[in-house]
């Protein structure tokens, strides 16, 4: 099947024409390209299976995984990609994503594991400690409406789950979300919670906190 | 019960207590891995002026694309002692430095068939020799930790594996490498090397960035290249024997186990389970290639994966797939090598190696040959040996004894 990518801004945009099966990724897509006649196409990736969370891209306006996102479930074979909003732009895809993690509080990166509903011979006490779903793929901070100081859906859902798991931490974890860049510049939009390639919902953990603080 | 393997190991230092007296010499490392992670890492702490260039971002080689399982080295202890004690090692090093990002929690071998069951006592016994902890536990314990496993199960021996993200892994290297100093730069393509009269005297690449061409001068240079060592050999006129082998990984939706399983049997296809958060990967496949920019997975792998994991757990093959891809391990063939006596005596018993390729005439240059995930950082220490030998430094490797900073640390301070 003919796909045309489109990469980069309107004003400054490079167009390729791709045969290729739609099963195949976007992100397989650009690996073809590069490898063959574009060697000159910019974008991050490392997993190639949704884990590592660097491959993020608007994709026909939409931020995605371009990992986990195959052609054919585009419905479209006119496909635009650009950069994450918010990051610092390097060229065709690729960003810096430092602004993101420059909002990401230091928090406790596993937790202990729950199987999924219906496991009924799982025995908590025998709880392993797992890797946090959120992978900091910044889809959240790029989809959020609100520009400025916010903290963002990523670091917020971050503060709320530390809080959960270290009671500790509960005051600064609590100081920060009701601080000047927290959960008050919300504006309710929810992009966050829509875009989430792990289906965390930060939009509802941000309303969990701002109910907490009263 | 879970064995409490970290209460095994004394805590790490933080890296801010690293002191580090500089050397005055300059090293340049290609490639943006796992390895050159390490490296970089090693060589900062021991002083050295260390510049790391990668040609698209970092890890996005093949060291991401890992399934990230932490061998304990019983998988290879069928087959070698030595590079199993290595692993064990390395991986309870590993749990000690970067426990942020890995889950030590253990792992099992089950055997799914009599005969697999009957291989059970070679397998604790060549674990035994390896100085790993491999033990017997009953079906119906293992089913009580892991119920999901399939009915066929005859017998399970319990071995101190883990899992890590092998994006992370590499990132937390990288951010104690710029911490220290080291100049990490992803998107800058090496595209040739000054050698005059047998001496390496400078690294010449593109800023992919602006186009430009550019050239860093060094007193070292190491190749860290993995499946692209053959590929960057060639620029400096060198046959190195190393060529990508892809292996082909699939990952289902849905955590089905806690704890990495193995078929209790000699490594094939398809052996290992892996869970990823709440994903469950399943590896691997092995074919050659012959360009690594271009690896991807075959029709076949996929349904080759689904069938395997079908096996562990029934219904495997029924859940939906989150990804299937492809990495390109480097295998190399270092039968011409072997005599050569490269980077100490320890190197014929390992599964990587240092070359110096003062042996073909160009000193100054060395490169890392073979090696696994989990042993990256013995192979950046290894490097640095080396790197410092032939410099006539003789500063100690330190990298076991430290904390790594989070991978968030790494994009502190802005763009490198």
């Amino acid at each position: 099947m003919k796909f045309t990518i489109f990469i980069g801004q309107a004003t400054n945009q490079t167009r390729y024409e791709l045969d290729a099966d739609p099963s195949i990724t976007v992100l397989e897509a650009l690996e073809a390209l590069r490898g063959g006649k574009a060697p000159e196409i910019l974008y991050r990736h490392s997993c190639h299976h949704g884990s590592c969370g660097t491959c993020g891209a608007l994709v026909n306006g939409t931020p995605r995984l371009i990992c986990v996102t195959k052609l054919g479930d585009l419905g479209t074979r006119e496909i635009h990609l650009k950069p994450l909003e918010k990051m610092e732009r390097l060229g065709g895809l690729a960003v810096w994503p430092g602004p993101f993690f420059a909002k990401l509080p230091d928090t406790d990166y596993l937790r202990p594991s729950t199987r999924e509903a219906g496991d009924e011979a799982f025995d908590p006490d025998q709880a392993v400690l797992r890797l946090e779903d959120c992978i900091e793929c910044g889809l959240c901070f790029s989809a959020c409406p609100v520009e400025g100081e916010f903290l963002g859906p990523a670091a917020l859902l971050a503060v709320a789950v530390e809080r959960e798991k270290h009671p500790d931490r509960e005051k600064e974890m609590l100081d920060l979300a009701g601080g000047p860049t927290g959960v008050e510049l919300c504006e309710k939009r929810y992009e966050c919670s829509k875009v989430c390639p792990q289906g965390l919902a930060p939009g509802r953990k941000i309303a969990e906190l701002r109910k907490l603080l009263g | 019960m879970e064995a409490p393997y970290r209460a095994l190991n004394a805590l790490p230092l933080p890296l801010a207590e690293c002191k580090v007296r500089k050397q005055g010499f300059s090293v340049c490392i290609i490639g943006g891995g796992g390895t050159g992670a390490a490296l970089a890492y090693d060589l900062a702490q021991r002083g050295l002026d260390v510049t790391l260039l990668e040609k698209g971002e970092l890890t996005s080689g093949t060291t991401g694309r890992h399934h990230g399982q932490l061998h304990c080295g019983a998988r290879y202890a069928w087959a070698d002692r030595n590079i199993a004690r290595e692993c064990y090692e390395e991986s309870l090093t590993l749990s000690r430095i970067a426990s942020g990002c890995i889950e030590y929690s253990g792992g099992f071998f089950v055997a799914l068939s009599e005969a697999e069951a009957a291989l059970q006592d070679r397998f604790r016994n060549c674990c035994f020799e390896a100085g790993i902890p491999a033990t017997a536990l009953s079906v119906e314990t293992l089913l009580s930790i892991e119920p999901r496993i399939s009915a066929k199960v005859r017998a399970a021996v319990r071995v101190p594996d883990g899992s890590f993200d092998a994006y992370r892994l590499a990132m937390m290297f990288f951010a104690a490498a710029r911490n220290l100093g080291a100049r990490v730069l992803p998107w800058q393509e090496v595209v040739g090397f000054d050698i005059s009269a047998g001496r390496m005297k400078a690294v010449l690449y593109r800023n992919l960035l602006t186009g430009r061409e550019e050239r860093i001068e060094a007193d070292f240079v190491v190749g860290a290249t993995g499946a692209w060592t053959g590929k960057l050999g060639m620029l400096a006129g060198l046959l190195v024997p190393v060529s990508p082998a892809p292996g082909t990984m699939l990952a289902v939706q849905g955590r089905l186990v806690d704890h990495v399983i193995s078929r209790l049997r000699p490594p094939s296809d398809g052996d290992i389970l892996v869970p990823q958060r709440g994903l469950t990967i399943i590896g691997t496949t092995e074919r050659r290639a012959e360009n690594p920019d271009w690896i991807h997975p075959e029709p076949e792998d996929a349904e080759l994966l689904k069938a395997a994991g079908e096996e562990f757990i029934p219904g495997f093959s029924a859940l939906p797939v989150r990804a299937v891809w492809a990495a390109a391990r480097p295998l190399s063939n270092m039968a011409g090598y072997a005599a050569r006596g490269d980077a100490g005596g320890r190197s014929l018993s390992r599964d990587f190696s240092v070359l110096d390729h003062e042996n073909e005439g160009i000193s100054g240059f060395a490169s890392i040959v073979g090696g696994k995930a989990t042993v990256l950082r013995a192979m950046g220490e290894q490097a640095a040996d080396l790197v410092c030998a032939k410099l006539g430094s003789n500063v100690a490797c330190r990298t076991g004894d430290y904390a790594l900073p989070s991978w968030r640390r790494f994009f502190d301070g802005g763009r490198p």
